[in-house]
């Protein structure tokens, strides 16, 4: 078809300059409308990550009622009844023997109260209250220091009153720290029902109500659960005294290991497939494999190393071939979960060692060629100083990614429960997120606060590695 | 000698004292470039005349760049790139099996289109080649070459209070100054450069000419350029290429500079030298 093709005149212009026609309004309405899809993803990703935060956070703490196993007035020290004046005799009897008890006193005991003799009143106190021997004992609130350590020493095992000397002196502690570690300790506090943090903030005045006429006479405060305490201390079956350096040593341990397996390897094989493998039909089928390591689910390498580490080379892993005595069944040791771990992050550290170095521009390698440096000295000495940023920060976000799995040392045999620290590289282990898997799993509702306290240290140590990677990185970057 | 198999002018018509047809420093011999299928260039043949200035021109494309980069291996560096024929680096050939490409880059040394200091300090950046091939040097020899180096590449006078700054941190004629100072740095016998002032304004430029005079009384110099009067400026003798039909860079005339610029046998390279081409 012919077409004539005419030339616009000055008018042809005018129509469309500065406001544009109806296709230009058009592309306007696409462009707005796309920026808006943009920017509500943004706001819907946000909004997914305030949530999560608030979530745990609101869970850290709040007015919790407490109940004592123990009565607090058995385990203080109280003068026996016998020794008792008569003035402090009948002062008792009035305050805890029930009206209707003293109403009888006279029938009973053929004289009214006032007529009877000291031992008549000890034989009432006896039988007309409810815990005779705690009637002069003193409130805990009462005691003195020296009170308070004495009770303590007399009610908590040897060992136990050891570590608690150890974590500090108890002579050094205040008043209030003692009387708090009774009630933990000997009178067995737990929590019988906590409010949440954002409740406890903004229904104060109903959750005190709620106390006074649901508890009455019980013990509250506003409790926190992620305190020194509980970081440093050992895991116990209670949520009042158990703590999370057990896992924290262990997380430490595992991820410090499996980084260093896997660092020196994962870099070197990365610079060997971008700088030297060339390109070839074997070299791709290697390439595709190791993008699709990086993405095989994790409970994957957990069968492996279940298979591999756990089993076939137990005697190596259990450093029973080594001659180390008590190993932990199952080859359930450090050493392993770090080898499995290791193998997880391998595929993410040579690719991102890859990327890294395929960031490197080609005009400096041709550069160090150009004035006569082999290939080796041209990576050595210029392509990886300039690509070192980028691989110490691909091996820093994998250090947070080793810090969080979870599912391949459930498989390789994380132990549930490990009370100390671990012993060295063949001693069994838990780490953060299956203690944390652990603790919300236990029937006591409790220790979901307990859980949530360590979900914290877990995110904010996992965020803080993130942080100093992207820092790392920047900082670096503006020195080339 | 190898036997030659180009026409190069003996006895250039243009006559003069300086007619002796100088020594071949380089040869190239039926040279074809290949990237994977396509071939790049076809059949170069041409010399390289020892201690002259040498420009190759010719349109975008049509394979300047790939004929300089042949003569120091530099291709060796893209995949599937593959030579044909020989390059002659006196008399012995460049590509022949044993030979390491490293020891040829140091012979024949490159200065790249776009400046491309270490990003390390201006001193690293002359001294390393230098170390390279003499690793026990001491640090007033290298300071004393590294010197003469940014010397002899007139940078030396703005630099010598900041040799510590990194080299990056250069203007772009300072830092193209600088290439050139670490190409000189470790005494190549040829010295490439690929269109090595397209960057760089007019007083750069012309610094770089006057230093490339001053450097081929003792070296050998291959340049690319797009720039006629650059070309005709500095250099002795001029190579002209053209693409063919199939798009392999092919050389059509090679000749002293003067006459291709005054006096070309082909066509072609008289349009191109006027700006007269399509
Ligand atoms: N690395 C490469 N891989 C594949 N083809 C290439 C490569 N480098 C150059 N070529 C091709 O070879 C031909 C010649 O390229 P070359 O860079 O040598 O041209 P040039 O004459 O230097 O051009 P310009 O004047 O624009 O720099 C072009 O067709 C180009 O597409
Ligand atoms: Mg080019």
């Amino acid at each position: 078809m012919a077409r004539s093709i005419t030339e616009p005149t000055p008018q042809d212009f005018s129509a469309v300059e500065l406001r544009g026609d109806a296709s230009v309004r058009r592309r306007q309405v696409i462009a707005r409308t796309g920026r808006g899809v943009l920017f509500f993803s943004l706001v819907l990703g946000l909004v997914a990550l305030l949530t999560l935060f608030l979530n745990v956070f609101d869970k850290l703490g709040g007015y919790a009622v407490y109940a004592f196993k123990i009565d607090p007035l058995t385990i203080t020290p109280s003068r026996p009844l016998e020794e008792l004046s008569r003035e402090e005799l009948l002062a008792l009897i009035e305050k805890h023997v029930p009206e209707d008890a003293k109403a009888l006193i006279p029938e009973e005991y053929g004289a009214p109260l006032e007529e009877l003799s000291n031992e008549d009143l000890v034989n009432i106190l006896y039988n007309d209250t409810p815990s005779p021997e705690t009637l002069t004992a003193k409130p805990l609130e009462a005691l003195t220091r020296e009170e308070l350590i004495e009770v303590l020493q007399r009610n908590v095992t040897g060992t136990r009153f050891e570590q608690l000397q150890a974590e500090r002196p108890l002579e050094q502690r205040t008043r209030e720290e003692l009387i708090e570690l009774v009630e933990v300790e000997v009178l067995q506090r737990s929590v019988v029902w906590q409010w949440t943090l954002f409740e406890s903030i903004f229904n104060r005045d109903a959750i005190l109500a709620e106390i006074a006429s649901r508890y009455p006479g019980s013990d509250y405060e506003f409790k926190w659960w992620l305190t020194p305490r509980f970081i440093a201390s050992d895991q116990t079956t209670r949520p009042e005294t158990t703590g999370l350096r057990p896992a924290l040593l262990g997380s430490l341990l595992v991820v410090i290991l499996s980084i260093l397996f896997a660092v020196p390897i994962g870099v070197a094989a990365g610079i060997y497939l971008e700088e030297f493998a060339g390109k070839s039909r074997l070299g791709a089928i290697i390439q595709t494999n190791i993008y699709n390591l990086a993405g095989v689910p994790s409970i994957i390498y957990g069968m492996l190393g279940l298979a591999v580490f756990a089993r076939a080379l137990r005697d190596f892993t259990t450093g029973a071939a080594f001659g180390v005595p008590n190993p932990p069944p199952n080859g359930r040791t450090i050493i392993t979960a770090s080898l499995t771990m290791a193998l997880l992050i391998l595929p993410l550290i040579i690719v991102n060692t890859q990327e890294a170095i395929r960031a490197v521009p080609q005009a400096l390698r041709d550069a160090a060629l150009a004035v006569g440096a082999t290939k080796w000295e041209t990576v050595w000495h210029h392509v990886l100083p300039v690509a070192a940023p980028g691989i110490l920060t691909g091996t820093i976000l994998a250090t947070a990614r080793a810090l969080g799995e979870t599912a391949p040392l459930i498989v390789v045999g994380a132990a549930a429960y490990v009370t100390m620290d671990p012993q060295g590289i063949f001693s069994s282990y838990t780490v953060l997120p299956i203690q944390i898997y652990t603790w919300t799993k236990l029937p006591e509702q409790i220790f979901t606060r307990v859980a949530s306290a360590a979900v914290v240290v877990l995110l904010v140590t996992v965020l803080a590695i993130n942080l100093t990677a992207i820092i790392l990185r920047n900082r670096l970057r503006k020195q080339i | 000698m190898a036997e030659v198999r180009f026409s190069v002018p003996k006895q250039s018509s243009a006559g003069g004292a300086d007619n002796a047809v100088p020594s071949v420093k380089m040869l190239l011999e039926d040279v074809s470039v290949f990237y994977g299928t396509f071939r790049a260039l076809a059949g170069v043949n041409m010399p390289v005349y020892e201690h002259h200035i040498t420009a190759i021109i010719g349109p975008s494309g049509c394979g300047k760049s790939t004929l300089i980069r042949t003569l120091n291996r530099m291709n060796d560096t893209v995949d599937g790139a593959r030579v044909e024929g020989r390059v002659l680096l006196d008399g012995e050939d460049i590509y022949a099996p044993d030979v390491d490409p490293a020891i040829v880059r140091r012979r024949v040394g490159m200065v790249f289109q776009k400046p491309n200091p270490f990003p390390k300090s201006i001193f690293e950046n002359v001294a390393f080649g230098i170390w390279l091939y003499n690793k026990r040097i001491s640090r007033s020899e290298l300071s004393d070459r590294v010197e003469i180096a940014l010397k002899r590449a007139a940078l030396w006078d703005e630099v010598k209070d900041k040799l510590k700054q990194l080299g990056t941190s250069l203007s772009g004629g300072q830092q193209q100054r600088l290439c050139i100072a670490r190409a000189i740095a470790v005494e190549p016998e040829v010295l490439l450069m690929d269109e090595p002032a397209s960057a760089l304004d007019p007083i750069s430029t012309m610094k770089i000419e006057e230093l490339m005079l001053d450097l081929k009384r003792d070296y050998t110099i291959v340049i690319v350029t797009h720039n006629m009067q650059q070309a005709a400026r500095v250099s002795d003798y001029t190579a002209m290429m053209m693409m063919r039909p199939d798009r392999a860079g092919e050389l059509i005339e090679f000749d002293r500079t003067e006459i291709i610029f005054t006096n070309p046998k082909d066509k072609r390279t008289a349009d191109y030298v006027s700006g007269r081409f399509g």
